[in-house]
């Protein structure tokens, strides 16, 4: 019999957001049969929400974060307190920022082999640049990140770029 | 002259009076494997589930740093091949079911070398990369594979975790952190592939 396209394992949609947040885990509570709820040090409270299929793939995160500390990506809608996707924020330094005469964005970081796009109808767009190109001008290497890095890995894209805090967040 | 004396003379001049200096010959492909060898290698390597092959979007650093850590440990004389992009631009381009895109572009890519002996005597690096090849390959052919032919390919010993293109190096990460790096790696395979 041969195998069909349900076969196959369908790659997650890109983060849609609309919104992006990178911080460290304040708290993660469960309550059976309801949405988990994440709390980010900023205060801002997400939830996720317990029909999804991959409710388990995207909790690993929050508990990856509370076990050995370090930052959350969140893609969700801030409004509504919910989330869409989770990523585990990386600590990087840009090696090479390119900017295309079609206006594409591409960048390449300090350690990860793949070269990842800007979007720069983002709102964040023009200050994540600047930072990504001040990163780059130092030519620092992987041990020495100065940047927080919100990256979607389905769409190849750097969604959000901060300065690196001074300490990385402990495990709870 | 005894028939004991006889003897005795005829044995000496059988030997040479000067005592072997080598009694074993360094070979010349000490180091190096067979080419059953090098395949075996690269089906143990590939067989390794805590290895995540099918992260191509990141981890290749990490992955040869581990392969040829084993391989130096049973002493094979292992080295790393780096292959540059010129610029993002012109990135190395890979097709591969792994990514959600169908292909992944990079700025770099690096794998384990072996020495491989050839029918001749000689030995031929050959790279040990599951992450895209069948089995080892030249590097020349790896090199090919990511499809950039400007791209500039660097041959190391396997000291280098990190290597940037001007030959800058970072430092080699401790065995718990080159695991945590490999358990974020599969957790990110995880989740490009689950849908919500």
């Amino acid at each position: 019999m041969s195998s069909t396209f349900a076969d196959q394992p369908r790659a997650a949609p890109p983060m849609h957001g609309p919104d992006f947040a990178l911080g460290a885990l304040r708290s993660w509570t469960e309550h059976a049969g309801a949405a988990g709820e994440l709390v980010l040090e900023d205060g801002s409270t997400w939830r996720l929400l317990p029909q999804r299929a991959d409710y388990d793939v995207q909790k690993a995160f929050v508990l990856r974060a509370r076990e050995r500390g370090g930052w959350l990506f969140v893609s969700g809608d801030r409004s509504r307190g919910v989330i869409d996707r989770l990523a585990t924020a990386r600590a990087l330094a840009a090696q090479r920022v390119e900017s295309g005469a079609d206006g594409r964005v591409t960048v390449l970081f300090a350690g990860p082999p793949s070269i990842y796009r800007l979007r720069m109808d983002r709102p964040e767009a023009a200050r994540s640049l600047a930072l990504l190109q001040q990163s780059a001008a130092r030519a620092l290497l992987p041990n020495q990140p100065d940047l927080l890095v919100g990256i979607d890995t389905v769409a190849s894209e750097v969604i959000l770029v901060q300065p690196l805090p001074p300490t990385t967040p402990p495990a709870r | 002259m005894s028939f004991f004396d006889d003897l005795w003379k005829a044995i000496k001049d059988a030997f040479s009076p000067t005592p072997a200096t080598a009694p074993v010959q360094p070979c010349p492909c000490k180091g190096a494997l067979t080419p059953a060898q090098a395949q075996a290698w690269f089906d143990k390597f590939k067989a390794r589930s805590d290895i995540p092959w099918n992260y191509p979007n990141d981890c290749c650093y990490n992955r040869a740093h581990v392969m040829a850590g084993e391989l130096k440990a049973a002493g094979v004389d292992v080295g790393k091949a780096w292959n540059y992009a010129p610029s993002n631009d012109k990135a190395l381009k890979v097709s591969t079911p792994d990514d959600p895109k169908g292909y992944v572009e990079w700025g770099y890519h690096v794998a384990p070398t072996v020495p491989v002996i050839q029918p001749d005597g000689s030995t031929q690096p050959m790279v040990l990369d599951p992450s895209i090849a069948k089995g080892p390959i030249t590097p020349e052919q790896w090199k090919a594979m990511q499809s950039q032919p400007t791209s500039d390919l660097v041959l190391t010993n396997a000291a280098p975790y990190y290597r940037t293109e001007d030959g800058r190096v970072a430092p080699t990460p401790g065995d718990a952190e080159v695991e945590d790096i490999f358990d974020q790696h599969r957790q990110a395979r995880a989740a490009n592939w689950a849908s919500p």
